[in-house]
Parts: structure tokens; sequence; C-alpha cells
């Protein structure tokens, strides 16, 4: 099932050649825009150069420099690590122990969970932006680091329940039996044998949380008011100005933002495939 | 080590009855094999003995203690799987000492058990292996060790050696019936292969759609098999299994049905009743070509030569027929063959109820 399958049908050379340049086309694309803000964050000026020259003129690093000496980046980055790893943490153990017991348990109420989490799924984020609004400002948790991690991590449990339930279920009953004659408990089992077992589900499920909070805006901007709460997406938003934008700090920003996220990517690379292809290929 | 005792027991999944009044005493150290087809109840028996099923009905002693409600840690008792179920993260070492880690017992005495039963079962080299890496065989070697360093008081079998190919299921065979002489451990065995249970088993008990048919000893099922069911399924080929009605013509009484007749052997006359419509059964092995006074004439359909003897199928007046004739037999397919039964080893069977004349039924069976 997985693996390379080599093309069985003979292609003429002008078809491949044809299929490679829309290949092609389609990169620049998508990669064009990229290589635009790597060209503004290095470029010292503030403008919004139109030429398409995608290399710098007077390369510097005059925006990053900005960026952390003069605004306070580095209290925002505090603010976003603290609020996507709590998420992480939160959103992944609670899933995890969740969808374990939706996953081997049979009790009242568990398809009505299932498919209430599902349901939740369906509505976009911003629907529920003032129902959270009151309820954090009744919990007294606005402009509290808090309060974003609750939301966050609520936010990511549904999706975070069905990938790891998914995964949980692929998991024979037979090792957990095994486990069982051997003398483990049900936490034991849990900890020993599933968890070791779903690395790879949990690997995903870990970084979606964690790129949940890394990157939502809306909410932690409408919650977060002084500027010493602010988490990075919000604070390099207040770039974008109302009159003039400072495009080459934002670019800049936003490599850095980004670079977190990609660091992580490349860390669970390996784990990554295996969780998303679980289910389909059996070890 | 202990005994293992069922009084009575049934499981049921909703409404489906799926384990009927169970009677079974295992001796301490006697290996017991449960046999029968696909679905009849073997497994969920085993199950309820682990502890990994609920007892709907019934009492379960393991030694002198009830634990019917006992969880399978505090019962004392090892369970090989069918699958092996192995821990696919865990080494082999570890997948062996998971059960005495958890137990808490000293690192030295779990490395002594750890290392004791790999030598035993060949495993010392791949201590250090992952299940993924290894073959078959060598799984259900780990798995086997799993069980034997837990030194229980019984051990559990679920149709160990069904994933394993022919050759290698021989060896593992051997290998069980030597650790089981070796250790002396009480054993409940369950396969659906009845060569399996044949030469494993101090004791068969057979089953079938939930019900004890009959328990002894191998060669005693073979030899005086208590109901149709076990006539038919202990013996490999089949026993070959004839409707037939019993008159008495002057005085001798005798079996009659489609293309054969025969006298009622003396042994049997003594449990003849009222009841005319009966069975008779007749192993391969007890039939034998004859050239004058065949009891019956068979059409061979298909010749099996195996060696040292032929297996020649066919069938007489339409009713299938199994017959082990000598290799050197001039047979033919397409050809009739006359065959003799050995009236000594001729079983009679009440038609209605499948039971051997002059049988009850076991006890607990409906
Ligand atoms: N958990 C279960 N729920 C409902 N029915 C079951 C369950 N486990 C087994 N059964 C049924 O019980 C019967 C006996 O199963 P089993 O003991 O596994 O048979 P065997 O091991 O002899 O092949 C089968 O008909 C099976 O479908
Ligand atoms: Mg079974």
């Amino acid at each position: 099932m997985s693996g390379h399958t080599s093309s069985t049908q003979q292609s003429t050379a002008g078809e491949r050649l044809l299929k490679n340049l829309f290949l092609v086309a389609l990169c620049v694309m998508v990669l064009y825009p990229v290589v635009w803000v790597f060209k503004m964050a290095f470029t010292p000026s503030q403008g919004f150069s139109m030429s398409l020259n995608p290399i710098p003129e007077n390369p510097s690093l005059a925006n990053f420099e900005y960026l952390l000496t003069e605004l306070p980046f580095f209290t925002w980055l505090f603010n976003s690590v603290v609020i996507s790893l709590a998420t992480t943490l939160v959103g992944v153990f609670l899933a995890c122990t969740s969808a374990y017991a939706l996953s081997r348990f049979r009790f009242p109420g568990r398809t009505t969970a299932m498919l209430s989490f599902l349901v939740t799924q369906m509505f976009p984020g911003v629907l529920m932006m003032i129902p959270l609004y009151l309820i954090m400002d009744w919990l007294g948790l606005l402009d509290h680091l808090l309060g974003l991690i609750l939301v966050y991590s609520t936010t990511a449990i549904p999706f975070c329940v069905w990938m790891l339930k998914g995964y949980f279920d692929t998991i024979p009953i037979d090792l957990e039996e095994a486990a069982m004659m051997d003398g483990a408990s049900t936490a034991t089992i849990f900890w020993k044998v599933i968890l070791p077992l779903s690395l790879p589900a949990v690997a995903v499920t870990a970084l979606f949380s964690f790129m949940t909070a890394w990157n939502e805006f809306i909410l932690a901007a409408v919650f977060m008011n002084r500027a010493d709460n602010y988490t990075l997406p919000v604070g390099l938003q207040r770039l974008v100005g109302q009159f003039s934008t400072d495009w080459g700090y934002f670019a800049a920003g936003a490599i850095l933002v980004s670079i977190p996220v990609v660091a992580l990517f490349f860390a669970l690379q390996k784990n990554l495939v295996g969780g998303l292809t679980a289910g389909g290929v059996k070890g | 080590m202990a005994s293992v005792t069922l009084t009575d027991v049934s499981k049921r999944f909703g409404d489906n009855t799926v384990v009927k009044n169970v009677f079974l005493d295992i001796a301490d150290g006697e290996f017991v094999v449960l046999v029968g087809p696909s679905g009849c109840g073997k497994s969920t028996t085993l199950r309820m003995i682990a502890g990994l099923e609920d007892i709907t009905e019934g009492e379960l002693k393991i030694g002198e203690r009830v634990v019917n409600d006992m969880t399978p840690r505090d019962r004392d008792v090892a369970m090989v799987f069918q699958s092996y179920a192995l821990y696919p993260h865990m080494t082999v070492y570890d997948n062996i000492s998971f059960g005495l880690r958890l137990r808490k017992m000293p690192k030295p005495e779990i490395d002594k058990r750890v290392r004791d039963a790999a030598q035993k079962l060949g495993l010392t080299e791949l201590l250090d292996r992952k299940p993924k890496a290894m073959s078959g065989g060598q799984r259900q070697r780990v798995a086997m060790g799993r069980a034997i360093v837990r030194q229980p008081a019984v051990f559990l079998f679920d149709e160990p050696l069904s994933n394993l190919d022919a050759k290698l299921r021989v060896q593992m065979r051997a290998e069980i019936a030597r650790m089981h002489r070796r250790e002396g451990v009480t054993t409940v065995y369950v396969t659906h292969d009845q060569i399996e249970a044949m030469t494993l088993a101090d004791r068969i008990v057979v089953m079938n759609f939930g019900v004890v048919q009959q328990v002894g000893a191998p060669l005693e099922l073979y030899r005086e098999p208590a109901n149709t069911f076990v006539a038919g399924f202990i013996g490999s080929p089949s026993m070959n299994l004839f409707d037939v009605d019993l008159r008495a013509t002057g005085g001798e009484p005798t079996v009659t049905g489609k293309g054969l007749s025969v006298p009622v052997p003396e042994r049997l006359r003594p449990h003849l009743g009222d009841q005319t419509k009966l069975v008779l059964g007749v192993r391969p092995e007890h039939l034998s070509e004859a050239v004058d006074g065949p009891h019956m004439t068979a059409r061979v359909d298909m010749l099996e030569p195996l060696g040292a003897e032929v297996h020649a199928l066919g069938d007489v007046e339409g009713q299938p027929i199994v017959a082990s004739l000598e290799p050197d037999t001039a047979v033919r397919v397409g050809g009739p063959v006359g065959l003799r039964m050995d009236l000594d080893q001729i079983h009679l069977f009440d038609r209605e109820t499948g039971l051997a004349l002059g049988r009850q039924a076991h006890r607990g069976a409906a």
C-alpha cells in the first residue's frame, strides 16, 4: 500500500515535459510570496517594493535588529511559548485520556460525546468569540495568559481526540489483555503500553495543538489588551499600522515566528509521517 | 501449581449462550486440551479461566480459591495468545520481564529468570531485539518465555501455533510438550486442530456449540467416541457414518443401510434398546479391500496415495465414504471396490440423540 509506485503507464517525453513544467509553475506560485517576504525582511527600507526581482538590493539585518531591540519582542515570544506549550500539554493530556476512554470503554453517552466533538468542529471559531469573551470575563481571565491557554486547549481537543481515538482503535486489544495477564492495571496499561505505541499520533496532535496556539490571532487580539500580554502574532500585527505599514519589520517578524514551527516540523517529521499514515498501514 | 475446577459454568453475551453448563475438573499438573470447531466457545471458556471474560453463571476455582470475581492479576495464571501479543516497543528482554517488573521483583531475580527462560527457549541471542525483527517462530517463543518466567499456577494457551507454518508447528508442538514435561504446570490449551489435541493432551475436552461433548484421554476419544460429533471430529480422515436400521434377521440382530448390511457384533448387543433408527460408524483405517463377501461396494472417485497407505474417497450409493487401503491396491479411480469392515471396531449411535449405544449424555450437556 505504501511505498513508491513507479509509473506503470508509458508516458512520452513530451507529456513528461508538460507535467514537469506545470509542477514547476505551481512551485513558483507557492514559493514566490515566501521569497518576497524574505526579500522585504532583508531590505532596510519599510516600503512595499514593486520590483519583481526577488534579490534584496542592499541586504541588511536592520529590520531584525529593530524588532529584537526596539520592541518587546522577547516578552511576546515568552507569552507565545508559554501559551503554546501549556496548550499542548493540557490539550494532549486531556485528549489522550479521553480518546483512550472513548476507544476502549463502553459507557452511556459515548457516541454522543464523539458526535458533539465533531459538531463543534463544524462551526468557524469566530462564532465562539462572543460567548468565549463572556465566559473569560466571568472567570476574570481576560488579559491573562491562562485564559488563552484554556481557550486554545479546548478548541484543539476535539481534533486531537478524534485523531488519537482513531489511532488507539488500531492497537490490538490483545496487547492490553496480555498486559492485564502480566498484572498491569488500566493506568499501567495506558502509560506503559498504549502511549509508547502511540507516539506518532501523539506527535501529530501535539504539533497541531502547538500550532493552533502559536498562530492564533483573533481571540488573542480580542482577549489581550495590555501590550506585555500580547502573543507574537498580535504584537506583530500592530506593526501593520492604520496609516502606514512597516512591511520590513512585519516580514522580519513573520520569519522569526515561523522558525519554531518549522523546527518542530523537522524534529517530528519521522513521527508525523507515521502518525498520518497510521490506520492505513499497520506496523 | 494448582488444579482448575469449573462447576456448571455458563457464559452469555446478551441472549446468546456461548458456553453452556460446563463441568470440568483439571488436576494439578494436567495438560488439558479444549478442542472443537471454530466458534464453539473454546476461547471464551479459556478467557473465563484467565479472567478476561466475566463468568455469567457457575463457579470457577483455581486451587482451593473461588476466583470468579478475581482480576487476572490475582489469579496467578499466564496466557499465550494466538497473536502472541508481544509489546512491539519493548525488547525481548523487556517483553519477558514485564510481568515480573510490575510485581516489583528484585532485579537480580528477574535477570536470572529471564536468562533462564531465554536459554530454555533458545532466545539468549535475541534478548535485545524488538519483536518486529523476529520470525513467527521466534515471536512464539518469546510469548512462551513471557508466560514461563512468571512461574504461574496455570498456563493458558489460545491456539498458539495456528499462525505458524506446518513444519514449525510440529516443532513448537514438541517444544510445548517438552516444556510441560519439564515444568509440570497445569495447562489448558485451546486448539481447533485435533492432531494437536491428540499429541499434546493428557485429556481432551471436545466442545460443540458451547456444550462439552466428551472428556477423555486421546485414545479413549478415538476408541470410544461418546456421540456422532466426537466420532466425526476426532480421527483423520474422519469416521464414516451411515444411517442404518436395526432388524432381527433370523434371530440375529442386523443393521441395514443403503448398500450395506452387517450383523451387530456381540459386544454391542447388550446395549441395543427399542431404538431401531441408528447410525453406523466405521473409521477409514478399519475398512479393507475384500475380494469375496464384502459388506459394501464403493465407487471410487479419488485416490490419495500417502506412501504407507492410500486413501480412497468415493461413495456407497450416494453416501460419502473414505477408506484407507494398502499402498499396492489395484483399485482405480472410477472403479468399484468391495470393502469389509473390521466388526470389532464399528460403532453404533442412536440416530435421534447422536449418543453411542449404552452412553449417557455428558454431564451438563443438554
Ligand atoms: N465479546 C463477544 N461478544 C459477543 N459474542 C461473542 C464475543 N466473544 C465471542 N462471542 C461469540 O461466542 C462464540 C464463541 O466464541 P469463541 O469462544 O471465540 O469460539 P472459539 O474460540 O471456539 O472459536 C462465537 O459465536 C462468538 O461469535
Ligand atoms: Mg478461539
